[in-house]
């Protein structure tokens, strides 16, 4: 192996990063190679200094605690406890009865149609499940749901003001927004857009970052798009990728590929993603 | 002889689930067990201990707050590390450039502070300034935090392909700041490594074992 083939192993390799099997390529090469065992001392000695670099941190100011115990909400007393059992127990029996009643109710006859509890914070299913057939009036269906209304990209934008997302006019590879709207997900606003390109169509939706998204049946995959990890829901040729900060969860419903246009589009429409700051996107 | 009774630890995990039920004391507890770390990269990140301090507060008021959403995919304290260094990124976006904090600039300056020199001490954390914060914030995370590229990884929300060439180029960065600083003989003479130039957003190509 040649100096410019290792050269890029050499920093994980001081940081013990690499596999048996590279290690040992490199470790070959380095016993012969004085120009790189130059560059190990040198990347050695490096970390040597940053680490040895204190900021002057000091200790933790004291009142620090209690200005954040200030700011969440308190545990409950022994006495909100004692309500907070009561109102429990109020609750399940509520439950009970309605359980009861609903139960009734469906032996004598019923809807004939029930639906089924919504436990996830964001539902994708009706989309997901719509991707086999239209892809777009799925994602028209998922708007819907959400009450969805058409506005336009600024309004969306004014609408979802603690989330971090852009609606632009135009995203790279030469798609152009058609629609955006303003959904309430919940008690949360959350946005979305509708964009298009000789006919191929992207959907985009913007929701407050909430953890664990539900799928159903349909399986998610980590991803990497660009310099972000997210995760993703494959069906047919479709894609809904998501890549989520702190505050903003950012999907893209495409068929574009993760590696090649997906990236520049994502960047486009998270522009201020918090794990990326002050980098470049490739 | 027995030895001394010990409390029972009580593990991250169950001090989390207490958390989640609301109880005061176990976020105390959590707030014992990571303040100082989430503290000090804070510091190093913004140079300032009071920005610091104040960054602290919406970390962990974030994370108490949205702790019943915490799914134990990372460690508590790499998720509760995420959050800090957003916040701090977050605030480097909004600030221009700030003056350096008197009391962590003198720190800084005083030669007792690591045994090393002055001069040289001043460098590193000078040439460190000079990153982007990004860069900074990994360099921070290795090397005086000590956390490994999956750590780092998630923290960053980055790829751990994309840990090991920022890496590289942050520490290639480095060495040209520090040779612009305080150029050494050895290195005027030219015994830098030939190749060890890292493309701009180039990858890593690590064929690494949790990659």
């Amino acid at each position: 192996m040649r100096c410019d083939e290792v050269r890029e192993l050499l920093g994980p390799y001081v940081d013990s990063e690499l596999d048996a099997e590279s290690r040992a390529v490199v470790d070959t090469h380095v016993c012969s190679c004085d120009s790189c065992q130059c560059e190990i001392r040198d990347i050695r000695a490096l970390g040597d200094r940053i680490k040895s670099c204190g900021c002057g941190c000091g200790t933790v100011p004291p009142a620090l605690w209690d200005r954040i115990a200030n700011h969440v909400s308190p545990a409950p007393t022994p006495r909100a406890r004692g309500l907070f059992l009561r109102l429990r127990l109020f609750a399940a029996a509520a439950a009970c009865l309605l359980v009861a009643v609903g139960g009734l109710w469906l032996l004598s006859g019923g809807p004939g149609l029930i639906s089924t509890a919504q436990a996830a914070p964001v539902d994708f299913s009706v989309l997901l499940n719509g991707l086999s057939g239209d892809a777009e009036k799925a994602f028209r269906q998922f708007v819907d749901l959400y009450k969805g209304r058409r506005v336009s990209a600024s309004e969306a934008r004014r609408h979802a003001p603690q989330l971090n997302f852009a609606v632009p006019e135009d995203l790279p590879g030469g798609f152009a927004l058609q629609e955006a709207f303003a959904l309430r997900i919940g008690d949360a606003p959350a946005a979305a857009a509708i964009y298009r390109r000789d006919g191929e169509f992207i959907g985009t939706i913007f929701h407050r970052a909430i953890h664990p998204e539900d799928y159903g049946t349909y399986r998610d995959h980590p991803c990497v798009v660009g310099e972000h990890r997210g995760h993703r829901v494959d069906v047919g040729e479709w894609r809904l990728v998501h890549v989520t900060d702190v505050t903003t969860c950012h999907c893209v419903l495409s068929r574009l590929d993760e590696s090649k246009e997906l990236p520049a589009i994502l960047h486009a429409v998270a522009p201020d993603f918090q794990a990326g700051a002050g980098h470049s996107h490739p | 002889m027995n030895s001394p009774a010990r409390a029972p630890t009580i593990t991250e995990h169950e001090l989390v689930a207490r958390c989640q039920r609301g109880d005061r004391d176990a976020q105390r507890a959590l707030y014992e067990q990571t303040c100082e770390r989430v503290f000090r990269v804070l510091v190093r990140m913004t140079h300032s201990r009071d920005v610091a301090e104040d960054l602290a507060q919406e970390t962990y008021v974030k994370a108490f707050s949205a702790i019943a959403t915490f799914d134990e995919r990372s460690g508590f304290s790499t998720w509760l590390y995420r959050i800090a260094v957003n916040e701090a990124l977050q605030w480097l976006r909004r600030k221009s450039p700030t003056s350096l904090d008197p009391a962590v600039a003198a720190s800084r300056s005083d030669p007792r502070h690591n045994g090393q020199n002055t001069e040289t001490h001043l460098d590193v954390a000078a040439a460190l300034d000079t990153l982007s914060p990004i860069d900074r914030a990994i360099l921070l995370l290795r090397y005086q935090e000590g956390l490994d590229y999956r750590a780092i990884s998630d923290v960053l929300e980055i790829a751990m392909g994309t840990v090991a060439s920022r890496l590289n180029r942050a520490r290639e960065q480095m060495r040209e700041r520090l040779v612009d600083f305080n150029p050494r003989p050895e290195e005027k003479a030219g015994s830098m490594h030939p190749n060890r130039h890292v493309q701009e957003g180039e990858s890593a190509r690590l064929p690494a074992k949790r990659l």
